[in-house]
């Protein structure tokens, strides 16, 4: 092997090890700040209003618990590899835990309860968690009596 | 030694509908004897325990997995043994089985006939309903003599328009999650955590027939764990169970077994049961979810946390071939991580029957105390209809504006439905136990619960079972 294909080899290896070692243990609280800012972008949410539940979510552990590690390794792995062209296998258990770390967020929102509305002002309301506040399904008839 | 008119083992659905039908019909001065291997953990202490406070009556509760020994990694088996059972844990789905589930072998040539038919049972239905105070729709794909105690819970605009197109095939879940106030019971909001319920909402042994409990005829005892029955001949005497560590015998006249398919198996087994069938058949249902994705129909305004049982590919001569399948239309709050489509998809599960197979099984293991579990893998049955799951799919959708289908393609771990390991049949050499519950060999001696069903059907079991235990203790008694 010529000494510039070595070191191409070597330098690409030491890449993917050092890229590959920085997904696997990405604080798993950064990458759910990240996927929250990126999918509620057309939302009118500040960032402090995702801080407010981040650390609400810290302080009850409800992140970490809500998904197990092997769920939180796909996630990372999808959200930093897939592209429009190109997606790991396991897609759709992607999308859905996705959704789940997003539909989480803003169920501690007053988004649902407004109905959707994208132009007013989402604030952080508390931990959707239906033991301390039953009856808060937002899209059951409580909400929608007429639909 | 203690002799009893009836020792009754469990607390559950099986036991406590047995013994409200006994406690109808028997002499005040009747003695019962209930034996239930856990403790009593009251729904205050669950409720503390699920809002993240310290319970130490919950943590005294026998956990589920200490009970038995499962060898299957992939096949979760989940109830709960304490007072109540799992009316602890249920969802409170109250489907009834359809009257060709009585007879899926002489119509469609599958698994194994009742020996009972529909018309036999719909009495105990209805008796089990008001005792559940089940709320349900006018109509059904199954014929009723009376119409459900309380108004059925509200569709989502995505299941009207199901239900438009398909009648009575696709109907308000019939539940018992109250949608009235009902006894202790308070109406569901949609809280969506039946396990356990918030608003204590849904029937659990413990909100409705704790009373029975209290009966001055009958005396119950905690954390006693049936092993065996003491046998003479093709008489049952009494039981052996184990307190605090100890060993003790008590007789009676009539025993009747309430604990689980699985532990009810396992007693038999312990105590020398030789009927070829006992033990062998375990099975339950096989899940797995779909999502739809809407161009423009927001999925909202149901409640309760399944608004609907769909029928299309349940009943029919497809059961020739492949599995029946109940469709279940979920109301948790999921979403669509897409903006301004967030709400605009709908997550439906597809529960398909299955069929016993006598490699899956209870058997003894080396703990005299702890059954095995044997599940080598559900049968073909299911597997053809999952591989045609996709295109059913397809079908009975396609006149909705659906963007696109995902589903899950895997099976859930568990349907919490434990089914037919001491089977219910005209003869011992097909099955365990006889149209009325009573074991084949043992004449004294019910078996009661989810283990008695020939065949499974999609549905879920706990109302049926419910009846059968009814119908019993009614026919005898």
């Amino acid at each position: 092997m010529k000494r510039r294909n070595f070191i191409w080899l070597l330098t690409t290896g030491a890449a993917g090890v050092a890229a590959g070692g920085y997904i696997f243990f990405e604080n798993f609280e950064v990458l759910v700040r990240k996927i929250i800012i990126k999918d509620t972008s057309s939302l009118s949410i500040s960032t402090e209003e995702i801080d407010k539940y981040l650390l609400a979510s810290r302080e009850n552990k409800s992140l970490v618990n809500a998904l197990p590690f092997s769920n939180q390794q796909l996630l990372k792995w999808h959200y930093h590899f897939d592209n429009p062209l190109f997606s790991l296998p396991y897609n759709t258990k992607y999308e859905i835990d996705r959704s789940r770390i997003v539909g989480n967020f803003l169920l501690s929102t007053d988004f649902f309860i407004n109905k959707m509305d994208a132009t007013t002002p989402v604030k952080y309301i508390g931990i959707y968690d239906p033991y301390q506040k039953p009856c808060s399904n937002p899209f059951s008839n409580l909400f929608y009596p007429d639909a | 030694m203690e002799k009893f008119d009836l020792i009754l083992v469990g607390t559950g659905f099986a036991s406590s509908f047995f013994l409200r039908k006994y406690l109808e019909k028997s002499p005040l001065d009747n003695r019962v004897l209930v034996l239930e291997r856990g403790i009593m953990c009251p729904y205050t202490e669950r409720l503390k325990a699920a809002g993240g406070k310290q319970s130490d009556i919950f943590e005294k509760r026998v956990k589920t997995g200490d009970t038995f020994i499962n060898d299957s990694e992939d096949k979760v088996w989940m109830f709960d043994p304490n007072f109540g059972g799992s009316s602890n844990c249920w969802t409170g789905c109250t489907p009834r089985f359809l009257p060709n589930d009585f007879k899926i072998k002489s119509l469609y040539g599958m698994g194994q006939d009742w020996p009972i038919s529909y018309d036999e049972i719909e009495p105990y239905y209805t008796q089990a309903e008001e005792i559940m105070m089940i709320a349900g729709p006018e109509i059904t794909p199954f014929p009723r003599s009376k119409p459900y105690p309380l108004p059925p819970q509200t569709l989502s605009s995505v299941d009207k328009l199901l239900q438009d197109k398909y009648k009575e095939l696709y109907i308000s879940q019939p539940t018992a999650r109250a949608t009235v106030p009902t006894g202790k019971r308070n109406a569901c909001c949609t809280s969506a955590v039946c396990g356990l319920c918030p608003v204590n909402s849904k029937f659990t042994i413990e909100n409705t027939l704790d009373y029975l409990y209290a009966d001055k005829r009958v005396t119950i005892r905690y954390g006693s764990q049936v092993h065996h029955l003491l046998t003479e001949n093709d008489t049952i005497k009494g039981v052996a169970y184990k307190y605090n560590g100890k060993d003790y015998e008590v007789n009676a006249e009539i025993v009747a077994l309430g604990a689980n398919a699985i532990f009810n198996a396992h007693i038999l087994l312990n105590s020398g049961d030789t009927n070829p069938k006992t033990g062998k058949g375990l099975c339950e249902q096989r899940g797995t979810f779909a999502y739809l994705y809407f161009k423009d129909i927001d999925n909202v305004g149901g409640s309760s946390i399944i608004t609907a049982n769909g029928y299309m590919l349940y009943d029919g001569d497809h059961r020739k071939n492949e599995a029946a399948c109940i469709i279940e239309s979920s109301n948790i709050p999921f979403i669509r991580n897409e903006p301004g489509k967030w709400r605009k998809i709908a997550r439906l599960k597809f529960v398909f029957e299955d069929l016993p197979d006598d490699n899956n099984k209870v058997v003894l293991s080396d703990n005299f105390l702890k059954p095995g579990v044997q599940y080598a893998k559900h049968t073909s049955y299911v597997d053809k209809a999952m591989k045609n799951l996709k295109g059913n799919i397809d079908k009975i959708f396609s006149f909705l504006p659906v963007e696109k289908i995902e589903m899950d393609g895997y099976f859930q771990k568990s349907e919490y439905h434990i089914c037919s390991t001491v089977r219910m049949s005209d003869s011992k050499e097909e099955g365990v136990v006889d149209k009325n519950l009573i074991h084949h060999q043992y004449r004294n001696l019910f078996i009661l619960g989810s283990g008695v069903y020939p065949s499974i059907t999609p549905a879920n079991p706990t109302l049926t079972l419910s009846a059968l235990s009814l119908m019993a203790a009614d026919k005898i008694f």
